[in-house]
């Protein structure tokens, strides 16, 4: 008798010690997200690389204002020649390797020093502040061109995608004009038909941009398509169709969600190739003008001048270290956002 | 596990085939099987007629000859002629005709073969002469400029009425003809006049008789070769035509008129002062009574009358239609005989007689007029087998020819004979022309070659000609000549196919084994294999290190220089001379069009900046608008460059700002602007695709810096389209670089009439239409400078003349000389034996030149 | 399926006529006027062109009327001639665009197809272990390895690869595809091409690697996420049989995918790496022309691109269906 009310009462006690729904943590699905997103110590490590990347170029010369974008170190150097000369005296010749001090305006080519972290590279310019400054312009652009592309291609794939039709059709044949459109002879053309023109060279890189977003959208927005054309015809599609949902709600709370995955993925390999689109414009020629900083034209110095290659890695090693880091960074994090926001995770 | 293995395996598979490729260290040991020359990118275009790129140029110069070639001796350029010379010609002279005509004697070599083993005779020379000359020729070649005589006739295919009064058949027989043509006229009118009552025949008159008139044969003659096709139609048109040049001579007249009485012992007559009588007079309408002098006689320096004979003429245009209506109504066969109108109808009507004939003479199909009088070859004319002295030598003319076109008796020599109109120190320079092979570059031509017929193998003024024949497929991709190398693939075959000539970026050459024909003094090409290896010019120095490359010509910038300092030990040699050309710095006068404020921008450019860019040694500052490598350069007394060219800018002895600025100052009062004024908004151009890396870079950028502290505003910028906006006159301020001829004429750059896009960028139109006086005044002193240079051959006076001539370009701020760089060549001379190079290279030959004579190091 | 396919290839005309439209204007907007580079070279020369010269030129080009009307008629005449199969003369080579294309093309195919392989080979693999093991370590180091090679711009790595390898070390033959100094048999030949061609397959493969691997490893952990994958592990099959039979195939479907863009790819010509190392492909002789307003060329080149781009997306759609039974074809 006295066992049974034992039990019971053990029972009770149990129930009234650790209910089970105070037991439960609730967590909201953000939270989910990025306690996800923290799991993984790549993730992690991109954060803080973009993160660092950003404050460098924007708070960064606000800090550190010893040297302007373009202002030029004019402390002047001295530059040490070496050339033979054969002088004949009486009838016999001397070679005689004579070195001459040459006094040059701009302290080109310094090395690194406490007044230049970096040194100067060959125009005479800081090498450390222009690091931050051509920051700016490589990070600014290419967000803002990531940002247009993926929310045309989205809108515009999801669309496309889920009518079908004469809405799919005409679509997908502006995307696919564009597509078949190479992209590298076009922005050429482009380009000296825009140098050609009066517009204020620092504005070219952005019109350039706006071209680059509006030949990328479309692989965007067939990718999308693609997955909604098969997840249309899944069975929460059915079900969603059957309770009578609004059609921007199903494309946009039910279809977009699933393909946010792939769309993520894509959106952080795309800010990466969109600072080497920047890079590579500038080894055409087409980038950022001088004298204004980017970190393309800074390292396009490499292919042109064997010298700075060879001797003065402190002009363009930073730099290229500085686009793979923005471009690792950006691919951690992305990495990192679809693992966290797969709907199917584990975890 | 599996696919690690076969990555592994396939890996080592790759790094085998290129262990088999050749490992670099074997090679070095031994000698290199073939001579490995750098070359630019290439176009493709190998034609000796119509390659543009200069690499396209010198791959096709491998395998041909000139007819001249030239050598630099004592600071001097000379022509190179003769046995010891890779060219065709033996020998030369110019001589000076009694009509101010200079004629050209050219000797050619006899036995010449190009690479195929067909002889090189006067048949190739006339061939490439008349390709070069024909209307529809469109390659970069200049020989058309030249003033050869009957050049514009051949070209044009008309005869103007300014050739020169052959005396011979032809023109004698049409002008005949033209004078029965002209006689129509004048007896119609007399006929008619002497019927009228009133001895005068009104123009409606004339109008009718003409009307009814039928033409004679003889009139018809003159005209057409169709005579149903001339119709008393074109006897008005001659009747109009006549009128109208009538009324412009009365034009003339009228306007000489005042003038010529003026030293007249009768000029301070009161009527002499008006220009209406002076007219009248002059066409006699005005009634002579002389007084008499103390012996009765006439005094022909009193009037005692003068009577006007004409009424209500008030201004000129009356005078002129009174004088005008008069004549034509009562004197019309006088006009037609002893008026100046005559002498000119009388030319129109020959020339064009002269077509006719020419016509008649000719057969179906065939050219009005078939070859330019001036290019003659004397051993296809009645000179053949006749004595010619040239340059003190007297040589045999050919009296014979066999059939591939070789002179039959080898000790006679074929003769060219080139005739231009006038003194032209630059002619012998355009006739240094390459002599292709006819029968490979005129192959299928529709018109053979009989030069004493005038058929040259080239048909005339056809684009398909042109295209097809001369620019066939295999004439573009495989060039052939009596040059030291000829064309052959990586196989070194005797007969490649076309393509295999240029492949994978390499043109492949074998030695020519004919080359010796071309003189006593020339040998075959020591090396057998020569290639050429197309590596950008940043790889250029990498390539030469790591001996894929024997020679290199890489740009002169101060990083390249260094390295190949530093290469020396390795047994690299640096050759460098002089560029022919010099760097500077426009300014456009229309867009800038007031001359202190172009002096002023001039003034604020500090020019030693640019030797920053380069190495010590290997550039230099240039103070006149010329290359230091011209004869032309002022130098005084000892030879050395006058640096001081004497005119208000500040760029001669150390740059000081503040001097400078005081100068610019200056200018700007002059001028009457002051900070701030909207016309000192000016756009600095440097001509490429990189701002930075030019070498006014920095005097661009300080020159900003300069003026924006004057109250300027200045923008540097690059621009790869500079070059054709230069030409189009649409920069303001620019640097750019020439390169100059052999020869310092300035006409084409500077001279006023000059028809070259140059002149368009310093804005010669707008200074023509709308300059001030001080700057025409300038512009003609200038242009009659630079033709006094160009009509003489003496270097003294011509020197002279130039510096005259370059100070004033400075007075009128269009150019700044900026700089003189020199060239970079380089070789390896473990590979290339360094005896075989010539070291001593000028700014107009490259060490490449006698590439024969260069042979392997042992 | 036949009537798609006859339905697109119908589209797949008109596109290309947009296409053709759109590149002839812009070419013709372009201030490069390929005469007047030819007649300011001829003058730099110091020799003057006479006007009668300059008219017989745009006249022989065919570029002289730049109004609207003349730009009409120009792009007319070209597509004239495209219906007669003739793609025009080059101005700059003076032979056939197609002709032109054809030797050019290649040099560019061969390292583009064998890059390809390559990164297939090397990439598919590396994503299906970074998947399968995914967090642990080796998910890790491939990641960030591949990860370094997709975040260089290509000339930076192949300039700095061509300084290492060929310059340093001298492993390697620094630019051009063959070495003129010797004479070699054909087997000798075929080794000189692969050790020149070597750094540059290596520099594109290492650069592509990256976004291959990432797709895959994607798409794997995607599909081994998923329901069916679960139900094969819970009837026993074991895990070697779950990846390489259900679980690769269902990766196939973005793979497929982006073969589509493979397409004009292997035919282009890697503009860049082909300039940083001299090789003779069409990639380099297309940037050339474009720089000098050689319009047929361009012309011929970017439309036989465009073709290629529609074909191959053609291809693509086409694949879709084949591969994913889920996807209805209209």
């Amino acid at each position: 008798m006295e066992e049974l009310k034992d039990k019971k009462l053990q029972n009770e006690a149990a129930d009234t010690e650790a209910p089970l729904d105070k037991n439960l943590r609730l967590m909201s699905p953000t939270r989910m997200v990025v306690r996800r997103f923290f799991r993984s110590k790549l993730s992690i490590i991109g954060l803080v690389m973009v993160v660092g990347l950003f404050l460098f170029s924007f708070v960064g010369p606000v800090i550190y204002d010893a040297w302007g974008e373009t202002e030029l170190d004019e402390s002047g150097k001295i530059d040490y020649e070496a050339a033979e000369r054969t002088y004949t005296v009486d009838g016999v010749e001397y070679k005689v390797e004579q070195v001459r001090e040459n006094w040059k305006k701009d302290n080109a080519l310094a090395p690194s020093s406490k007044d230049h972290l970096l040194g100067t590279d060959k125009q005479g310019y800081d090498v450390f502040v222009r690091l931050m400054y051509g920051g700016r312009i490589s990070l600014t652009v290419s967000f803002i061109a990531v940002f247009v592309i993926t929310l045309l291609g989205t809108v515009l794939g999801g669309v496309a995608g889920y009518f079908g039709g004469v809405i799919d059709n005409v679509i997908m044949r502006i995307c696919d004009i564009l597509i078949c459109l190479p992209g590298i002879p076009i922005l050429l053309i482009i380009s000296t038909v825009l140098s050609a023109s009066d517009i204020d060279k620092k504005y070219i890189i952005y019109l350039l941009m706006i071209y680059l977003t509006l030949f990328s959208w479309p692989g965007t927005a067939r990718l999308v398509r693609g997955q909604i054309l098969s997840l249309r015809e899944q069975e929460y599609m059915v079900a969603a169709e059957a309770m009578g949902y609004s059609t921007p709600r199903k494309i946009f709370k039910h279809l977009v969600p699933n393909v946010m995955p792939q769309l993520i993925v894509q959106m952080s390999l795309s800010l990466g190739s969109m600072i080497l689109y920047e890079a590579t414009l500038s080894y055409l020629g087409l980038g950022v003008q001088a004298p204004y900083a980017a970190w393309g034209t800074m390292i396009e110095i490499i292919s042109k001048d064997m010298d700075v290659m060879q001797n003065y890695l402190n002009v363009w090693v930073p730099a290229g270290v500085c686009i793979v880091i923005a471009v690792l960074g950006f691919n951690f994090v992305g990495d990192g956002l679809r693992d966290a926001l797969d709907p199917k995770a584990r975890r | 596990m599996k696919r690690v293995l076969s990555l592994i395996l396939c890996l080592a598979m790759c790094l085998s085939f290129a262990a088999c490729g050749g490992s670099k260290d074997e090679k070095t040991a031994q000698k290199p099987d073939a001579l490995v020359i750098m070359t630019d990118q290439l176009d493709g275009l190998f034609n000796p007629f119509f390659s543009t790129s200069a690499a396209d140029g010198t791959i096709v110069s491998m395998t041909q000859i000139g007819m001249l070639s030239s050598t630099f001796e004592n600071g001097e350029v000379k022509v190179a002629y003769g046995d010891n010379e890779a060219v065709v010609v033996k020998d030369y002279d110019i001589v000076t005709n009694a009509d101010d005509s200079v004629t050209y004697n050219f000797v050619l070599k006899n036995g010449i073969l190009f690479s195929d083993g067909h002889p090189l005779t006067m048949e190739d020379v006339l061939f490439n002469l008349y390709v070069y000359l024909d209307p529809v020729y469109t390659g970069s070649n200049t020989l058309y400029s030249t003033k050869i005589k009957g050049l514009t006739e051949y070209r044009t295919q008309t005869i103007s009425s300014e050739t020169g009064s052959g005396d011979d058949l032809i023109t004698s027989q049409a002008t005949s003809r033209a004078e029965a043509r002209l006689f129509e006229l004048i007896n119609l009118y007399t006929s008619l006049r002497k019927n009228s009552s009133t001895s005068e025949v009104s123009y409606d008159e004339m109008v009718d008789a003409i009307n009814a008139w039928s033409v004679s044969s003889g009139y018809k003659s003159a005209i057409s070769n169709n005579p149903s096709d001339v119709t008393s139609a074109n006897l008005k048109a001659d009747y109009d035509y006549a009128l109208k040049l009538f009324k412009e001579e009365l034009n003339s007249d009228y306007a000489n008129a005042k003038e010529s009485y003026v030293d007249e012992p009768y000029s301070n007559y009161p009527e002499f002062k008006d220009e209406i009588f002076c007219f009248m007079y002059s066409e006699g309408f005005v009634s002579v009574k002389y007084a008499k002098d103390e012996n009765g006689k006439d005094d022909k320096t009193k009037f005692e009358s003068l009577t006007k004979n004409y009424s209500n003429v008030n201004n000129k245009e009356e005078a002129i239609n009174y004088v005008y209506n008069s004549k034509i109504q009562s004197s019309l066969d006088e006009i037609l005989t002893m008026w100046a109108t005559a002498t000119t109808l009388l030319n129109e009507y020959t020339a064009k007689a002269k077509e006719v004939i020419l016509k008649e003479n000719s057969k179906d199909g065939e050219l009005l007029i078939s070859n330019i009088e001036g290019i003659v070859s004397l051993g296809h004319t009645d000179k053949a087998g006749s004595k010619i002295t040239v340059n003190g030598t007297e040589y045999t003319v050919a009296s014979g020819h066999n059939s591939d076109g070789t002179v039959t008796n080898a000790d006679e020599y074929d003769v060219l004979q080139i005739t231009i109109e006038g003194v032209d120190p630059k002619a012998i320079w355009n006739f240094a022309i390459p002599v292709a092979p006819q029968h490979y570059y005129g192959e299928g031509s529709k018109v053979g070659v009989d030069i004493a017929n005038n058929k040259f193998g080239v048909e005339y003024a056809s684009f398909d000609f042109m295209a097809d024949i001369v620019q066939s497929v295999r004439n573009i991709k495989l060039p052939m000549g009596a040059g030291s190398y000829k064309a052959t693939d990586s196989s070194n075959n005797d007969n490649p196919d076309q393509n295999a000539f240029y492949t994978n970026n390499v043109v492949y050459f074998k030695a020519n084994t004919n080359f010796n024909t071309v003189g006593a003094g020339i040998e075959n090409a020591k090396i057998d294999k020569v290639r050429y290896q197309i590596v950008s010019s940043n790889n250029a120095i990498d390539a030469l290190e790591k001996e894929t490359v024997h020679y290199i010509s890489p740009s002169l910038t101060s990083n390249n220089y260094d390295r190949l300092s530093s290469l020396k030990d390795k047994g690299m040699v640096t050759l460098t001379t002089d560029q022919l050309g010099y760097g500077y710095i426009g300014v456009n006068a229309k867009k800038i069009n007031n001359i202190y404020l172009r002096k002023a921008i001039m003034c604020a450019m500090n020019t030693s900046l640019a030797l920053d860019y380069y190495r010590a040694g290997t550039a230099d500052r240039v103070f006149w608008p010329m290359s230091k490598v011209s004869w032309a350069y002022p130098k005084d007394g000892n030879g050395d460059f006058i640096d001081d060219n004497g005119k208000d800018y500040p760029q001669i002895g150390t740059w000081s700002n503040d001097t400078a600025k005081a100068l610019i100052t200056k200018y700007m009062q002059q001028a009457g602007v002051s900070a701030g004024d909207s016309k000192l908004k000016v756009t600095f151009t440097i001509a490429g695709s990189n701002l930075q890396d030019h070498p006014t870079y920095k005097v661009f950028r300080d020159a900003e810096a300069l003026l924006e502290s004057l109250g300027w505003d200045i923008e540097v910028v690059c621009d790869i389209q500079a070059l054709t906006k230069i030409n189009t006159g649409s920069l303001a301020v620019w640097a750019a670089a020439w390169s100059s001829a052999l020869d310092p004429d300035l006409y084409q750059v500077y001279h006023k009439n000059s028809s070259a896009t140059s002149t368009k960028a310093w804005g010669y139109d707008f200074i023509k239409a709308s300059g001030t006086s001080e700057e025409l005044a300038i512009l003609d002193e200038l242009s009659q400078l630079i033709e006094d240079a160009r009509s003489t051959n003496d270097t003294a006076v011509r020197s002279e003349l130039y510096e005259e001539a370059m100070g004033l370009i400075l007075d009128l701020a269009v150019e700044l000389p900026v700089y003189q760089r020199d060239v970079l060549y380089a070789y390896n001379s473990n590979v290339i034996a360094s005896d075989s190079i010539p070291s001593d290279i000028n700014p107009y030959s490259s060490p490449l030149d006698r590439i024969w004579e260069i042979s392997f190091a042992s | 399926m036949l009537k798609y396919i006859l339905k697109r290839l119908g589209l797949a005309i008109l596109i290309l006529l947009g296409v053709s439209m759109i590149i002839y204007f812009l070419i013709r907007l372009m201030p490069v006027d390929f005469v007047q580079d030819k007649i300011n070279a001829i003058n730099q020369g110091g020799a003057t062109v006479s006007q009668e010269t300059v008219d017989a030129l745009y006249k022989t080009y065919g570029i002289g009327d730049n109004s609207f009307k003349g730009i009409l008629s120009g792009y007319f005449g070209w597509l004239g001639a495209l219906a007669r199969f003739d793609l025009g003369t080059s101005f700059v080579y003076n032979t056939p665009v197609a002709d032109v294309i054809v030797e050019h093309m290649g040099v560019s195919f061969i390292i583009a197809l064998i890059a390809t392989v390559f990164e297939f080979m090397i990439a598919i693999p590396l994503g299906i272990t970074a998947a399968t093991h995914q967090y642990k370590l080796r998910d890790y180091v491939v990641t960030v390895l591949v990860m370094i090679g997709i975040s260089l711009p290509s000339f930076f790595f192949g300039q700095i690869l061509k300084e290492v390898l060929a310059l340093k070390l001298g492993w390697f033959p620094a630019s051009g595809l063959v070495d003129a100094t010797s004479d070699y048999s054909t087997f000798g030949m075929l080794g000189q091409y692969v050790s020149h061609a070597f750094i540059p397959i290596f520099t594109i493969v290492i650069l592509s690697i990256g976004a291959r691997m990432r797709m895959t490893r994607t798409t794997m952990l995607e599909v081994m996420n998923s329901d069916y994958i679960r139900t094969a592990r819970a009837k026993g099959l074991n895990e070697s049989k779950v990846i390489n039979k259900h679980a690769f195939r269902n990766t196939l479907i973005p793979l497929v995918t982006s073969l589509a863009g493979l397409l004009p790819s292997l035919f282009s010509g890697a503009i860049i790496t082909e300039q940083v190392f001299d090789l003779p492909g069409i990639g380099n002789i297309a940037l050339t022309a474009m720089q000098r307003g050689d319009i047929p060329f361009i012309m011929g080149y970017n439309m036989f691109l465009a073709l290629l781009s529609v074909l191959g997306v053609l291809l693509a759609d086409l694949m879709y269906a084949i591969v994913d039974p889920r996807v209805k074809l209209e």
